[in-house]
């Protein structure tokens, strides 16, 4: 399959946006994407990198569009019939909106966590060995057990539920449910992993240990983290974007943001005064 | 200084009365409230107690009503296996009568003149058709059975129970006073009744006839294994061709049709074709089906299908409303590790709405169940006396046969009525309880 | 330059109360010790013992504000998690206070060298000159906790400049020293007095810089220690 790249900045211009969207090494790069619901643009001309084997927190306050835009980074909003995207989203110099790409295999490759621990209503080896499984990712029974022995691993779970394998997902608590859905998106082996407030359900111990659990993944997989807790964006990000009505208000890295923001905007939200 | 305190103070009991003040407010009204709730409960109780008891009613009305449709009248009579009462040739004893002389032999007349021995005293042509009316017409039948199926009986004399008639079973199951007429048996026949009952020639059996024949005229011999047969051929049609397309139907609509005017239009249709009367749906079939298609007139397969048309609506709006409740966490879930879409909707959307779909295919079973006034239409109403063995044969169903049965003039399909309902009845229960079972299956596997 | 920072304006008003209490705090400590530092010069210059050793007892003030402030920073650490200007602003707030308590122990050095210088019954005449050198000092401890105070720029700057100018009086009075104690060899033990009050006020001077590169640092995020004026200025410049 061979899809026309495009050279990632070639003639567009960033408006709006305080500090560098640009990033050394970008797995992904956007560049202006606009998005509608019918009429209404949740989404306005928005710009950003995302640095390979790094962590980018989207940050601001509700309805401000960051969950949208994390939306459209493996075409989700696909389901959404009245959704409609503009502009470049670019993975490895491929566009993802492209008629040739299979959201399929996109979604194989950029795969996504919820805010809501979701896993499905089946054992919990059931649940890991899914993805793979209708990927066709294991040539055999032994290769499925490893994959989702070392998915589960990877998720920090596996020493929990070994003896466990085949009891009910669901049945798990909600730290472990959703290190069961990393787990998950894991198995597949993606390239990309989005995070949807993946923590805001979860009491602080299970918070930590998932913020422990994305700094490690962070060595083989680029990540994307929406989340209201600004504290967790600082401890787990290197980058972070502020959006603001659905505009990219400030891109920085996370120290720079989090000590001396350059936007007034940036600094009130932080800072939790009135916007 | 000490003033504004006295003020301060001042204001802070004023704060305090008023807030007194307020709760004995709140509590009076909570007073009423309270009570407004004690009402409300009463009421719901009362509401469900009357209906527990009109339920209860109705189940005893019909069974003490069934019940003795569930048992039967046999006489023992001797019967003599005489060829000159068979008529059988040559009357020889020696030689063996083949098959063709045994099928012409005059069974009737030997019944006859077996009774008319045990009652050597009865000699008016009129009571001898009297004494005959105490047995079944069926008695030839059953002796032409035993004889050609052994016919080393003839030339001997056998003890037999023969099934009594209709009237007699009604006599002996009414408040009769032995030796004394009531209803339609006459004062003679209740002597020989007598006779025989204290002879030990009369016993009590349970009907096993109403389950193994089919519809009479006879009441003593009527059953329902035909219109069982019928039913159960109807609901596996009805089964066949309304699940699968009424789940695909709302699996299409609810996971993948767009939401524009038309499938606004579809939806709306649906739900008025749920409230068409059902007998505009049997003029389908006559119209379309039989007259059309060319399909056998009274065949469970046109029931089925007319049927089909009616039990779909509430099928797919069943359907619909439980792949609705699927939480979309999951299709996100499946979604996002890259299922397509097809497969969502297969391997969660449908296991999790399954219950739901059972449910709603279990009510429009049900209400297929109890459907007469299409079949009307279809030829479904008929008297039937063979027992369908084939989607095409003619058929009728359950409720047809009750409402048959119903119309009857003979008081013991007054009886009978009630024992196919109860039949009806139990057949509902099985299909909700199998419906159940399967649902905790699905919910298990689902967890 | 005027500053765009906001210290008030939080959604909770208990917050507010809470920076502006420590900042209020911490200005009313500066006066504390700029007093201190004045009676210092002041018992130095009347040989006053009586305010010598009000100046020695006094320190002890100085130290409990330290504590208190401290405390409450601590607490809004805890409590807030502060970021951005707020985080600046804490971080602000506990290093100034360190400088200021220090410049309390020198303001207590200089309580005892005059202790020392008045007992020895010996009078010296170097005095105007570290009058010269403590005024000029107390001038910029004035300036550097008003650029506190307003969050001024200019004035920090100001300030930073100044420091230059008391480090070369402090290198003359040194100098001077030297030839007197060369001169006369009598003179030796008073002198190194002296010499240490004029050390003593110009570490003062750089605690004061020192604040005001804190302010500068708070206003507007940028870290301007131990470079030189200039390229002070040409970082603000570029930002």
């Amino acid at each position: 399959m061979t899809i026309k790249t495009k050279s990632l900045t070639d003639g567009m211009e960033i408006e709006h946006t305080v500090g560098n969207v640009f990033a050394d090494d970008p797995k992904m790069s956007m560049r202006n994407v606009d998005v509608f619901y019918n009429d209404k643009q949740a989404i306005k001309n928005v710009s950003i990198d995302l640095a390979r084997n790094q962590v980018t927190a989207l940050i601001g306050p509700s309805g401000c569009g960051k969950s949208t835009f994390l939306r459209c980074l493996n075409r989700m909003n696909d389901t959404i019939d009245i959704c409609k995207i503009k502009g470049s989203l670019l993975l490895d110099g491929e566009d993802i909106y492209h008629k040739k790409m299979d959201p399929v295999l996109l979604r194989a490759r950029v795969g996504m966590v919820f805010q809501k621990p979701n896993p499905f209503p089946k054992s919990i080896y059931d649940n890991v060995a899914y993805g793979p499984r209708i990927h066709g990712l294991a040539a055999s029974k032994d290769d499925l057990d490893e994959i989702v022995v070392t998915s589960l691993q990877k998720a920090g779970l596996y020493k929990e539920v070994k003896d466990r394998l085949s009891s009910s997902g669901t049945g798990l608590s909600g730290g472990q449910q959703q290190r069961l859905c990393i787990a998950r998106t894991i198995a597949v082996s993606p390239e990309i992993i989005l995070m949807d407030e993946p923590a805001s359900a979860l009491d602080p111990i299970a918070t930590a240990i998932i913020e422990e659990l994305i700094d490690e993944l962070k060595e083989k997989y680029t990540i994307a983290i929406v989340t209201h807790s600004m504290q967790q964006a600082a401890r787990i990000s290197q980058t972070t974007a502020y959006f603001h009505m659905g505009s990219l208000i400030e891109v920085g890295s996370t120290d720079h943001i989090f000590t001396n923001p350059s936007h007034q905007l940036t600094e009130n939200y932080i800072t939790g005064r009135f916007g | 200084m000490t003033n504004q305190l006295k003020t301060g103070q001042k204001a802070l009991n004023m704060n305090d009365s008023s807030m007194h003040s307020n709760t004995d407010r709140i509590k009076k009204s909570l007073k009423k409230r309270n009570s407004k709730e004690k009402r409300f409960r009463l009421w719901g109780r009362l509401a469900i107690s009357f209906g527990f008891l009109m339920v209860a009613i109705l189940f005893a009305d019909i069974g003490t009503k069934a019940y003795p449709a569930f048992f039967q009248h046999w006489i023992k009579v001797d019967i003599e296996f005489n060829r000159q009462w068979l008529s059988i040739e040559p009357s020889d004893s020696a030689v063996r009568p083949d098959m063709q002389a045994l099928k012409q032999a005059n069974y009737s007349a030997t019944v006859k003149k077996s009774l008319y021995q045990m009652f050597p005293s009865i000699t008016a042509r009129g009571d001898k058709r009297d004494l005959m009316k105490l047995l079944s017409y069926s008695a030839e039948f059953k002796i032409e059975d035993l004889v050609t199926a052994n016919p080393d009986l003839l030339g001997q004399r056998v003890s037999l129970w023969l099934l009594a008639d209709d009237d007699v079973d009604s006599y002996f199951k009414s408040d009769f006073t032995a030796g004394q007429s009531s209803g339609r048996i006459n004062d003679k026949q209740a002597m020989w009744l007598k006779q025989l009952f204290d002879s030990g020639a009369v016993e009590k059996r349970f009907n096993t006839l109403f389950f193994t024949n089919s519809d009479s005229r006879e009441p003593e011999l009527a059953g329902i294994r035909g219109a069982l047969s019928g039913t159960i051929l109807t609901m596996i049609i009805v089964l066949a061709i309304s699940f699968p397309i009424g789940v695909s139907a709302a699996l299409y609509l609810e996971e993948f049709a767009p939401k524009n005017r038309w499938t606004d239009m579809i939806e709306v249709n649906i739900n008025n074709l749920a409230a068409v009367p059902s007998i505009v749906f049997g003029l389908l079939g006559l119209a379309v089906l039989i007259n059309i298609f060319g399909l056998p007139r009274s065949a469970s397969l046109v029931g089925g299908i007319v049927l089909s048309l009616m039990t779909l609506p509430t099928i797919i709006i069943a359907s619909r409303a439980s792949i609705k409740a699927v939480p979309n966490s999951i299709r996100e879930a499946a979604i996002g590790l890259g299922a397509s879409d097809m497969q969502v909707t297969l391997e969660h959307v449908l296991p999790m709405a399954m219950p739901g779909i059972l449910t709603g295919t279990i009510i429009g079973l049900a209400q297929a169940l109890g459907e007469t006034a299409p079949l009307l239409m279809i030829g479904m109403v008929a008297f039937i006396v063979d027992v369908p063995t084939n989607f095409t044969d003619a058929a009728t169903v359950m409720p047809v046969q009750i409402y048959l049965w119903a119309d009857s003039p003979e008081s013991a399909f007054l009886a009978k009525t009630s024992a196919a309902i109860l039949v009806l009845l139990a057949f509902l229960l099985i299909m909700n309880f199998s419906a159940t079972f399967l649902r905790s299956k699905f919910e298990k596997n689902g967890q | 330059m005027t500053t765009d920072l906001n210290i008030t304006g939080h959604i909770s008003k208990r917050y507010n109360e809470e920076l502006e209490q420590i900042r209020y705090l911490v200005i009313e400590m500066g006066e504390l010790v700029i007093k201190q530092v004045e009676d210092g010069l002041n018992c130095l210059l009347t040989s006053n013992t009586e305010l010598a050793q009000q100046v020695i007892d006094h320190d002890k003030k100085i130290n409990q504000f330290e504590i208190k402030i401290d405390e409450a920073c601590t607490h809004i650490i805890a409590t807030r998690q502060p970021a951005a200007s707020d985080l600046r602003l804490i971080i602000c707030i506990i290093k100034t206070i360190t400088d200021i308590e220090r410049i309390g122990d020198e303001a207590t050095k200089l309580g005892r060298n005059a202790l020392k210088i008045i007992n020895s019954e010996q009078n010296p005449r170097q005095f105007n000159e570290l009058k010269h050198l403590g005024d000029a000092v107390i001038a910029n401890l004035h300036q550097a906790m008003k650029a506190y105070a307003a969050l001024d720029i200019e004035t920090a700057l100001q300030v930073i400049e100044q420091d230059e100018q008391i480090n070369i009086e402090f290198d003359n009075i040194s100098r001077l020293l030297i030839t007197k104690m060369m001169e006369d060899p009598r003179e030796i033990k008073n002198s190194l007095r002296i010499t240490w009050c004029a050390r003593a006020f110009e570490r003062i001077g750089d605690h004061g810089k020192n604040i005001c590169e804190y302010v500068v640092f708070l206003v507007k995020g940028k870290d301007v220690r131990h470079i030189s004026v200039e390229q002070i200025k040409q970082t603000l410049k570029d930002f």
